[in-house]
């Protein structure tokens, strides 16, 4: 147990990741759904795209918690110095590296799978800035604490997001099982 | 034979329907009543247009054909709707789409009418089974909620899994799923994901098996496959629709409502290369303005031969369901309607069938009905409408008309008809469902008469046609001033009007 807690990286710095994952997560797909609101005006009611909403931030939650997640394993993993050791900071570049790339990908998957050799392109286009950012971040202070400082304020997410995916998930299942 | 297109429908639609209809009824009799089962069979975006015994050149569904020998084919049957949406809510409710107000791309059936489907009507008479291969149209079946005592999940005869809203977990709030997730979570190769993460990784994983499915089963549709959202065989469908009847206990109305020939049309190469050498060539007709980013007469032609190709693909199919219903006994002992929820147009700069322009193509429809008692062809040439459908199989199944219902019985099954009556065919996708109808198309059949309307931003137009004489729409005649055209427009503001009566108080 002991072992486990030392492996675990702190509570804020947690925090400080499951906040830049909900702001990620969350803002892109109120920017998807308010992109979709003109044409649901037109046939359909405000509580039933309230309800579309409603999915759309409980699933954003979901989403923001699996990535965190994934993020606080690995780094259980990792040597401490990779990943453990200033997660907050680490994740806010990480998260945003990789959003990015999402936001350039989704682009290019259209109809045709790309292949192998694309695929590992993609990875060496994100891994190579992500990693870059990282070792400049853990090697420069000035911009590490730039980093930091983006990072913190970005947590306050956290308590905009998470209540509104929390009440989201709710009226979901509400719904599903009235 | 190819170049003289229609020429046979030309002649036919001179001679007054009531001629051709009052001896035919007394031949065929009254139709069986209480029959075992009543099957609507729905092609999805299947213009009446491009089949032969409907008058094209082109022999695109011979099963078909075979099929009508003992059934009634009505040749002028008109869609509700120009696509899925309004066409399928007009099929389900017998209500226009001003009425029912699924107007909309995504939308539904108003609450006022949202139970008033045929369902509803037949429920508990008959055990009542809804499928559809259209995500839209299962939207609305999911609408008609417990009225259907059994609904097909949508992806049941795909060959993958793509869909998230047909998942049983979803069953009480599908629709707010559907939009959720089909729309806007995942776009389904169609624009951005709304999920960041997920969404490029769920794409990549679905396009990996696709490539896989390509492998397997492309090579009968020329490298492709038929797809919605997901992917399917033709076959399947047919073989899935054949267990479904096979297991059927107790008189049941089911629903069907496959995709097939909705594009992408991926036909089996071998009608590709039959149709591409049969030289027709379709008169080449002016880009309309509400056509967006028209496509040329090349483009259009190619994409009408893939679309008679897999028309013939699909009928191929069908041919083994027909025999089928022949040798299970089905045909003889119940009532099976086939016919689409909108057509498919391939000419103005345009093909498709989201496009508000109401010419023959796109909303003139099949409608073929066997029933017990029919055992020869008959071919009525009144104007109908889908919204026929439910008072028609109301009367089939001896269960009195429900009163909010606009549609009539269909002739023969009905004798005492009016050949002049009017069908509307009407889009306002543009237009708000909770508003009144100011952005719309509405087009009006009257006997050989059509006047379409067009009311939109910037372009407001009357289009008048002689359809005995003028088959392709090409002569325009609003300027000469036909001694009907006021009547006709003065019945299109009327009908505007009064469903506008609600929203203007």
């Amino acid at each position: 147990m002991e072992f486990i807690k030392k492996r675990i990286p702190e509570s804020n710095e947690m925090l400080m990741a499951l906040g830049m994952a909900l702001f990620v997560v969350h803002s892109w797909s109120l920017r998807m759904f308010f992109f979709r609101v003109p044409s649901f005006l037109l046939y359909m009611g405000v509580g039933q795209i309230l309800a579309v909403l409603a999915y759309m931030m409980a699933f954003a939650l979901l989403e923001s918690l699996f990535v965190t997640l994934i993020l606080i394993l690995v780094s259980t993993i990792l040597p401490s110095t990779w990943l453990r050791d200033g997660l907050g900071y680490k994740s806010f570049i990480i998260i945003l590296v990789a959003a990015v790339a999402s936001y350039l990908i989704q682009r290019e998957i259209e109809s045709t799978y790309p292949g192998i050799k694309t695929l590992l392109l993609w990875a060496v286009e994100t891994g190579a800035p992500m990693i870059a950012l990282l070792l400049l971040a853990g090697f420069v202070k000035p911009v590490r604490k730039v980093i930091q400082f983006l990072s913190e304020q970005v947590s306050v997410m956290v308590f905009i997001y998470l209540p509104i995916g929390v009440i989201s998930l709710i009226v979901v299942i509400f719904r599903l099982i009235f | 034979m190819l170049n003289k297109r229609r020429d046979f429908l030309k002649l036919l639609s001179l001679v007054p329907a009531s001629v051709v209809l009052s001896p035919l009824s007394k031949i065929v009799g009254e139709p069986v009543k209480n029959a075992n089962h009543i099957i609507i069979l729905v092609f999805d975006a299947w213009s009446a247009e491009n089949v032969q015994m409907f008058g094209y050149p082109r022999r695109t569904m011979p099963n078909l054909e075979k099929f009508s020998e003992k059934a009634i084919v009505y040749h002028r049957n008109y869609s509700g709707g120009n696509f899925t949406i309004p066409g399928t809510a007009s099929i389900l409710t017998g209500l226009y789409p001003w009425t029912h107000r699924a107007f909309a791309l995504g939308g539904v059936i108003s609450k006022e009418h949202s139970k008033h489907t045929v369902f509803n009507v037949l429920n508990p008479s008959y055990k009542t089974i809804g499928f559809s291969q259209n995500v839209n149209s299962d939207t609305l079946i999911f609408e008609a909620g417990k009225d259907v005592e059994k609904h097909i999940p949508f992806g049941s005869y795909d060959l993958n899994d793509r869909i998230t809203y047909d998942a049983s977990i979803f069953q009480n709030d599908a629709y707010s799923a559907f939009l959720a997730f089909e729309n806007t979570i995942f776009n389904h190769e169609k624009g951005r994901d709304g999920s960041l993460f997920g969404g490029p990784i769920i794409r990549l994983f679905d396009l990996e098996n696709e490539k896989r499915l390509l492998q397997k089963y492309g090579a009968a549709y020329g490298g492709n496959l038929p797809n919605n959202y997901e992917m399917f065989a033709l076959p399947n469908l047919v073989d899935g629709f054949i267990k479904l009847l096979s297991e059927l206990t107790e008189p049941s109305l089911i629903y069907f409502h496959v995709y097939p020939p909705h594009k992408p049309n991926f036909p089996y190469p071998k009608y590709l290369n039959k149709f591409n050498v049969d030289n027709y060539k379709p008169i080449a007709k002016p880009d309309h303005p509400l056509v967006i980013g028209p496509k040329t007469y090349g483009l259009q032609n190619d994409a009408r031969l893939h679309y008679d190709a897999f028309l013939a693909s699909w009928d191929e199919e069908t041919g083994r369901l027909f025999e089928y219903f022949e040798t299970s006994g089905i045909k003889q002992n119940s009532t099976i309607i086939i016919t689409s929820d909108h057509g498919e147009l391939h000419e103005r700069g345009y093909y498709g069938h989201t496009a508000p322009i109401h010419y023959e193509p796109l909303v003139h429809v099949p409608l073929v009905i066997s029933t017990p008692g029919v055992d020869k062809r008959i071919d009525v040439y009144e104007p109908t409408s889908n919204i026929d459908l439910l008072p028609t199989i109301a009367k089939i199944a001896n269960i009195p008309q429900p009163a909010w219902v606009e549609g009539q019985v269909l002739p023969i099954f009905e004798t005492d008809t009016d050949p002049l009556r009017s069908v509307f065919t009407f889009d306002a996708s543009q237009n708000s469902s909770f508003s009144a109808l100011k952005i719309y198309t509405i087009a009006l059949i009257k006997g050989n008469r059509k006047l379409i309307k067009f009311v939109w931003p910037k372009y407001t137009k009357l289009e008048y046609y002689d359809l005995s004489t003028d088959p392709e729409e090409m002569n325009n005649l609003v300027d000469k001033k036909p001694s009907d055209l006021s009547q006709m427009e003065e019945e299109i503001n009327t009908v505007i009007e009064n469903a506008n009566k609600a929203y203007n108080k």
